[in-house]
């Protein structure tokens, strides 16, 4: 079996832990008296409190007021096993010895729980012919919180300052403002408002330009019209996905550095629907279940990154689950969803059962092996090639282990050896629940799959009339106390090879008979059938289908051993994931972070208080009840499909609210539901909630359209206030919640870094693609929404500005003021890198007149010009004649670069330095690997070569003055189960005017690599070239190579170094303020 | 006109506990000083942490917890045995020899000699457990309270709580050399509290400041320079602050950047050593160790609330192999440092209020590991990860001294008597610092949050 879905998906452990299926034996009328007599009023008066459909809070999901309810159980499964009351989770709660124990706090009368004992012995017969469960899982009242109630459409509301209303949303705010006396403050001046209008519809600022034009444009629609082209822009689309973007927990790698391969092409599609403004309803849906809908484009299948784009870590699947069931329904639903994971949700009528009908859906929906692509591809581009014949190495690498590993361990569990541990661990947890057969197995370390497999097959054996464990039946009633006593009493009986075993002599004890069972069983083992019927019956102990050793392949995942196994069969899926990443990122066609239905999906059952060793009552999948009074069982695939659907249905009371809020909170700074990911219980009630209605139905019915919802939120007059302060308004309303003014905002990191980039015209606006990062210097010119998001180890900056952090779904950004931003402002080599650009700029640069420079980077920085005293201000610290700061010398002997060896001539050709230093690393572009170069990178230990010949890495040492010079230095190549397809690398020592002085090849070896005596001459070089073999697959190694020349030594490692601060003139000074001030950073 | 804003944050949104407790209020509005000092719930015994965090896993039948029943079973099976990582066989007796010290009489290992001189101020616990054997779940269930949900680190629990005694210093500071243990800054993680009450990550291999902490010095422009350039900076944001009245994120962000400023200063010099009389720093030792306990101390001296100092990066006692070689070179890095620091700290007064915590994930098996292909091959002379039964110990901070709570078997293989989880620990050190642990809440995603989520008791019997 293929298991790369492994690690992203998984199968409940085994359905066999599942209590059996029953059927009620129908009562005798004797049975029915027994049962008013002696239960009834017992749960009546110990059990309807909590159990009863009436009751305050239904606990664990069981109701007990009903013949129904009893039969179904709770969370846990069915209360009783009619006939059996052993194995009845009832009964053993009643008995307070197993986990569970009822009622809570102290056991019932011992004759009260042997009457229920008997009961269950009896067929529990039930006379209560009530009508079963209600059919609404819900308590009454439950749907009755606002949010749950579809949004109606309100009255538009009256109001004074009639002149005042520019669209409807207006009345809604100058109603509330006008009944608590207040007014709205006046329109904001034009130069303010399409700086405010351009960073809330692109996150970038307006041109000096643009905001002269629109001064100057007295037409009546000069707003509209800038608001329309600012709509058009595919900057829009890239400001509002990165919003949603911290709502999906967008991150390139599921956790550090392990990247997923295409996370990108998620957030190129969120930028273009957002652009072409694809309605909400389908923009949900699809990314949900946009491999399920019709309609069939399937560059849509990127849009399922939403639900893969998450955290995952080796063996935390219930978690990956978890975190897309939360990303889903906070996302959408503004629902708490994943509080029912372990109990209840404590405050919104939310089921664990609920929790779990949601967790089949996404346990149902795995990735598969092969991403989809989302454009045509070309079979015949070598990388395509390269890609397709990696992945064969690497899926039948798994298909091997799992084979030999399975071979090996099926036989290990019909050893002798083994079954002597089995059988009597298989014996004692008899009567055990799944809780206690799990710690059982946990504490003594044995396998639960095949633990739980023996324990069932002994069980059943119990009730059948089993030759082979005849003998076993007789002794395992013996008291264990007297057992060698009772022992030799008993006759063996069945098996005629197990008589003879026991005949010789009586065994001591319980063990003993396993041992002796183990023996024989171990010793007539063998394939092929046996032809003495006596021993084929031992053999097919062992070997018969469903036996408990008879184990099938595909359920080689539940045996496999904890150590070794789990660490190779990680190794080997990450080796399939780590391909898919690298060929991605080196240019392969794009493809869907996709999910796909599961052919035969297997039902989901609760566990119990989370704990997936514990599973309890199947949870048949539908949608919330909260939600659709009678949600249908989901009965088509994984029901995913079904649940796009329920989102986007127009009646769903939360979707579009959902979404209108936290459009409002992007825009306003705070939502009309100031809590924009919870819309339950506990979240905050609407200021405004007849707006947010009216907005929510208006979105609606205006086919969902975001780009409109956005057209009447800036066209308001609410929005178009002034930020300015008004003692007497704020006296009345401090938090502004009313919004009598609008919200002064401070720009979030990815508004701050662009607009610098803005002000250098540098601004790269190339839209989508693979990431860049953020911390190569010199700075790459993108948007930081392009930038590469490691999950857990964000780039610095982005913690201290407060960026959304991937950990989980994240509606609103905390906003905190600390000295580490400042410091960033003030030392990093980002914002001297990019005032010394603004400083340069022609525009300034040209102007002869200091003044003059000033005015220009005013107008470049705040789209204004300076008034008389800031431009005296300027010029102080301008003129103050700083002297340039002293620098470290750029000109050591080392350079890290590219070239090829040329054969003919053994020196090397085309060197070309790099151009970026990112985490330690000289390379060609700021992200491993790219397109065109591979991995190719130089760094103080070692580095990498690029993908083809004619891209080695080449260290090159300069000589400083003539002389006789020895290099040494050791070179390691190394692989493991990961990057075992490594065909290793070749090297080379070359001197510029003597040739290849060395050379050797090494895959997974280290030698030293030595050349003697070279005569070199002021200016020569030598070059320490590395380059691919075959292919370019794990090619990275280590090389620090020595040069000693006399005295002098120069080494690599300490030679090593990143490149030189950046030095700033005073006019760069005087940008780099411009860059840190409030007005750069605040948008009135 | 600073004064009137600043009156108008404290009005909107009040200060200290109750007010931070709602997350709704760590709003732009209200975040003018989030590391602003704040009291907690109750009079605190401590002030400040030191968790002294011996990554990888210490054997506690090696070090605190001497179990001489396993020389008896030497290279026999143990009567019984517990779920491992990997498989282990036989019983191992320890290597090292135990000796009684101070009043107290507690044992100690003999590869801690200087720090047994401290026993009479530990108090060693145990009977400490947790639920698995990995590295990972055991790791984020030490420093975050959670074996898998991403939760904020006990550190940053502590610093929303308290906030810091100096702003010009991160108020939770995490030394590690060589790089990041295993799950790298996940350890000290803020999760949904804000950024700021993350761990700052300090590799104290690296000795160049601007290494240290990042943007900490302006490569090219000299400080009296840089003045001039703030000069102009404040004067510029004063004329747009007083065209707009009454925004209290305007004060703080220009006190931010002199806040900035001075801890340019403040953090060259707490990372400077070389600073400290000579006769200190030879107590502490010149070495990585000794260097980078020292300027532990010298931030909590500071004010820093938390500091965090890992013995390495990636998971150093590991000790699968060749325990008695490696614990015994362990235990020698840290043993002078560490007992400097409890008589450093003691001579300046600040034990009493300051909580040193000793310990690992969790502790390893009394059986010895058997070799496996793959893993340790040829090697039968280490131990497993043990999460059954394991030791800390604390110092100072309202601790009672000399005292071992808790034990384990025979075996010293799971707690058996007074057994503390994580969650346990986690409480008390929180009782501690003045906060009731079920009460000291965020909320998020519609649920308060607590650092020992439902668990949690706290272990009066180890207070002073």
């Amino acid at each position: 079996m293929r298991s790369i879905t492994l690690m992203f998906s998984l199968r409940v452990i085994g359905t066999a832990l599942l209590f059996a299926g029953l059927s009620a034996a129908q009562g005798t009328e004797g049975g029915e008296e027994f049962f008013e007599k002696n239960i009834r009023p017992v749960l009546a008066t110990r059990c309807y409190i909590c159990h009863a459909a009436d009751a305050p809070q239904v606990q664990g999901g069981l109701l007990l007021d009903s013949k129904q309810g009893v039969l179904t159980g709770g969370n846990s499964g069915p209360s009783i096993k009619p006939g059996d009351p052993d194995r009845s989770l009832l009964i053993q709660a009643l008995r307070y010895d197993g986990e569970l124990k009822m009622p809570p706090g102290a056991a019932l009368e011992p004759e009260v729980v042997s009457n229920f004992a008997e009961w269950v012995r009896m067929g529990a017969p039930d006379p209560r012919t009530d009508a079963g469960p209600k059919t609404d899982l819900l308590p009454a009242g439950a749907r009755e919180h606002w949010s749950f109630q579809a949004p109606k459409m309100p009255a538009l509301p009256a109001v004074h300052k009639q002149g005042w209303v520019r669209e409807p949303m207006d009345r809604f705010i100058l109603a509330k403002l006008e009944e608590q006396g207040l007014a709205p403050s006046q329109e904001t001046d034009k130069r303010t408002l399409i700086r405010r209008l351009s960073y809330d519809l692109t996150g970038l600022p307006p041109a000096w330009g643009e905001v002269e034009a629109f001064v100057a444009d007295d037409s009546i629609d000069a707003y509209e019209k800038v608001v329309d082209r600012l709509l058009e822009l595919p900057h829009y689309g890239e400001r509002w996905a990165r919003h949603w973007m911290d709502v999906s927990r967008y991150s390139d790698t599921y956790d550090g550095s392990r990247r997923f391969a295409f996370a990108y092409t998620y957030r190129d599609w969120l930028i273009r629907v957002l652009n072409e403004d694809m309605p909400y309803d389908e923009f949900a849906s699809k990314q949900i279940a946009a491999d399920l809908l019709p309609g069939g484009d399937k560059r849509d299948l990127a849009a399922l990154g939403f639900v893969t784009l998450g955290r995952s870590v080796p063996k935390g699947e219930h978690d990956m689950i978890d975190d897309r069931i939360d990303a889903i329904t906070r996302g959408f639903l503004g629902l708490t969803v994943t509080c029912a994971r372990c109990h209840d949700h404590k405050f919104d009528p939310i089921l664990t059962r609920e929790y779990y009908a949601l967790y089949g859906v996404i346990k149902d929906s795995p990735e598969p092996t092969e991403y989809p692509l989302v454009v045509e591809e070309d079979a015949d581009d070598p990388l395509t090639r390269r890609y397709q014949q990696g992945m064969k190495r690497r899926l039948d690498a798994i298909d091997a282990f799992f084979t030999r590993r399975h071979a090996e361990l099926v036989t290990e569990f019909r050893s002798a050896e083994w079954l002597a541990r089995y059988l009597p661990a298989a014996d004692q947890s008899a009567k055990f629940n799944n809780t206690e057969i799990e710690r059982l197995s946990s504490e003594r370390d044995y396998n639960l799959f095949v633990l739980t497999r023996w324990r069932d097959y002994l069980n059943e054996l119990r009730e059948k009339d089993d030759p082979v464990f005849a003998t076993w039946r007789a002794y395992v009633v013996l008291d264990a106390s007297e057992f060698a006593k009772l022992a030799a009493q008993v006759e063996p009986a069945g098996n005629q090879l197990v008589r003879e075993s026991f005949e010789a002599s009586s065994p001591a004890s319980m063990d003993e008979v396993a041992e002796r069972y183990s023996k024989l069983l171990a010793q007539w083992d063998r394939p092929e059938p046996h032809g003495d019927p006596e021993k084929e019956a031992l053999r097919l102990v062992l070997r018969a289908e469903g036996a408990p050793t008879n184990i099938k392949q595909e359920d080689f995942i539940k045996i496999r051993g904890p150590g070794g196994d789990a660490n190779i069969i990680r190794a080997l899926t990450q080796a399939v994931r780590n391909w898919q990443a690298e060929c991605a990122y080196q240019g392969l066609a794009p493809r869907a972070m996709a999910i796909e239905d599961t052919a035969e999906p297997e039902p989901a059952f609760v566990f119990v208080r989370g704990n997936h060793n514990n599973p309890g009552a199947e949870a048949p999948r539908r949608f919330l009840a909260v939600i659709s009074e009678k949600p249908k069982r989901f009965d088509a695939g994984s029901g995913r499909l079904a649940v796009s659907q329920a989102v986007a249905d127009p009646s769903n009371p939360l979707t579009a609210r959902v979404i209108v809020n936290r459009v409002w909170a992007w825009r306003f700074g705070r939502g009309l539901v100031g809590t924009t990911s919870d819309f339950g219980a506990r979240g905050d009630p609407p200021t405004h909630p007849e707006l947010l209605d009216y907005l929510a139905r208006r979105f609606m019915e205006k086919s969902w359209s975001l780009k409109q919802l956005h057209r009447w939120m800036v066209l308001s007059s609410t929005y178009r206030q002034a930020s300015a302060d008004r003692p007497d308004a704020r006296e009345k309303d401090p938090e502004n919640k009313l919004l009598w003014r609008m919200n002064r905002q401070r720009l979030d990191f990815e508004a701050l870094r662009d607009s610098m980039l803005v002000t250098t015209g540098r601004l790269d606006a190339e839209v989508g693609g693979l990431p860049f990062s953020l911390k190569a210097i010199p700075a790459v010119p993108r948007r930081t929404i392009y930038a590469y998001l490691e999950r857990g180890r964000l780039p610095g900056e982005l913690y201290t500005f407060d960026f959304a952090k991937p950990e989980a779904h994240q509606s609103e950004r905390v906003r905190t003021i600390v000295p580490q931003q400042s410091l960033y402002l003030m030392n990093s080599p980002f914002v001297a890198e990019q005032a010394v650009l603004l400083a340069g700029r022609r525009e300034v640069d040209a102007e002869r007149e200091a003044e003059a420079r000033v005015r220009a980077m005013y107008r470049i920085a705040y789209q204004r010009d300076p008034s008389g005293a800031e431009l005296e201000l300027g010029l102080s610290l301008a003129a103050a004649g700083t002297s340039g700061a002293e620098m470290r010398t750029g000109d050591g002997p080392w350079r890290y670069g590219s070239g090829s060896l040329d054969a003919m001539s053994g020196r090397v050709k085309g060197f070309k330095v790099f151009r970026y230093f990112e985490g330690g690393r000289w390379q060609p572009a700021s992200l491993r690997p790219q397109p065109q170069f591979g991995e190719l990178s130089l760094s103080a230990q070692g580095g990498a070569p690029g993908g083809r010949p004619d891209l080695m890495a080449v260290r090159r040492w300069q000589a400083p003055r003539s002389g006789r010079a020895t290099v040494t230095g050791k070179f390691k190549h190394s692989i493991n189960e990961e990057r075992q397809w490594s065909d290793g690398v070749r090297v080379w020592i070359v001197h510029s005017s003597l040739g290849v002085a060395a050379e050797g090849m090494a895959r997974d070896e280290d030698f030293e690599l030595h050349a003697e005596n070279l005569d070199v001459r002021a200016g020569d070089t030598i070059d320490f070239v590395v380059g691919p073999r075959e292919d370019a697959e794990s090619d990275d190694f280590e090389w620090a190579p020595e040069i000693r020349m006399g005295s002098n030594v120069w080494t690599a490692t300490a030679d090593f170094r990143g490149p030189d601060p950046k030095n700033l003139d005073h006019w760069a000074r005087l940008a780099q303020v411009l860059l840190a001030s409030h007005e750069f950073a605040f948008v009135d | 006109m600073f004064d009137s804003s600043r009156r108008l944050f404290v009005q909107h949104c009040g200060m200290g506990l109750p007010a931070l407790a709602a997350g709704a209020l760590l709003t732009e509005h209200a975040q003018a000083g989030p590391l602003e000092p704040k009291p907690p719930h109750f009079a605190p015994k401590a002030k400040r942490v030191i968790h002294l965090f011996m990554n990888g896993g210490p054997s506690q039948v090696d070090t605190f917890d001497p179990k001489p029943a396993l020389a008896k079973y030497a290279g026999k099976e143990l009567p019984f045995k517990f779920k491992t990582e990997r498989r282990t066989g036989a019983a191992f007796p320890s290597p090292f020899e135990f000796k009684q010290h101070g009043e107290s009489g507690l044992p100690v290992s003999e590869i801690y000699p200087e720090l047994s001189k401290h026993v009479d101020e530990m108090c060693v616990v145990r009977s400490m457990h947790s639920p698995l054997p990995n590295h990972e779940p055991s790791l984020m269930l030490m420093n975050c309270g959670d074996v898998r949900q991403v939760r904020p680190s006990f550190g940053s629990w502590i610093t929303y709580g308290l906030g810091t005694e100096n702003q010009n210093l991160p108020g939770f500071v995490v030394l590690c050399p060589g790089g990041f243990p295993v799950q790298g800054a996940h350890n000290w993680r803020s999760a949904f509290l804000p950024g700021t009450f993350q761990g700052t990550h300090v590799d104290t291999k690296k000795t160049d400041i601007d290494e240290l902490i990042a943007h900490i010095r302006n490569p090219s422009i000299p400080l009296d320079e840089q003045r001039r350039q703030l000069d102009l900076l404040a004067a510029l944001n004063r004329r747009y602050m007083d065209a707009r009245p009454a925004d209290a994120r305007l004060e703080s962000r220009l006190e931010s950047f002199e806040l900035a400023y001075r801890m340019q200063m403040e953090a060259a010099d707490v990372f400077d050593v070389s600073k400290e009389p000579k006769h200190v720093r030879e107590a502490y030792g010149d070495t990585l160790h000794g260097r980078q306990i020292l300027m532990g101390r010298r931030l909590l001296e500071r004010g820093v609330r938390f500091v965090q100092i890992w013995h390495g990066a990636g998971q150093p006692w590991d000790s699968h192999n060749d325990i008695e070689k490696n614990h015994r070179k362990l235990a020698n890095e840290n043993d002078k440092p560490i007992a400097a620091l409890l008589t450093d700290l003691k001579e300046r007064g600040m034990l009493d209020d300051t909580i040193v915590l000793w310990g690992g994930e969790f502790g390893r098996t009394p059986t010895v590991e058997l070799a496996e292909k793959g893993a340790n091959e040829g090697m039968v002379n280490g131990r497993d990860h043990n999460p059954h039964g394991f030791t800390v110990w604390v110092a100072g901070g309202g601790i009672k001294g000399g005292m071992a709570y808790g034990s384990t078997d025979e075996f010293g293989f799971a707690a058996e008597q007074d057994k503390v989880h994580v969650h346990d620990l986690h409480a008390t050190l929180l009782h501690l610092l003045g906060f009731d642990h079920e009460k000291f809440t965020y909320r998020y995603a519609g649920r308060d949050f607590r650092l020992t989520d439902v668990h949690g008791r706290i272990v009066r019997d180890i207070l002073a």
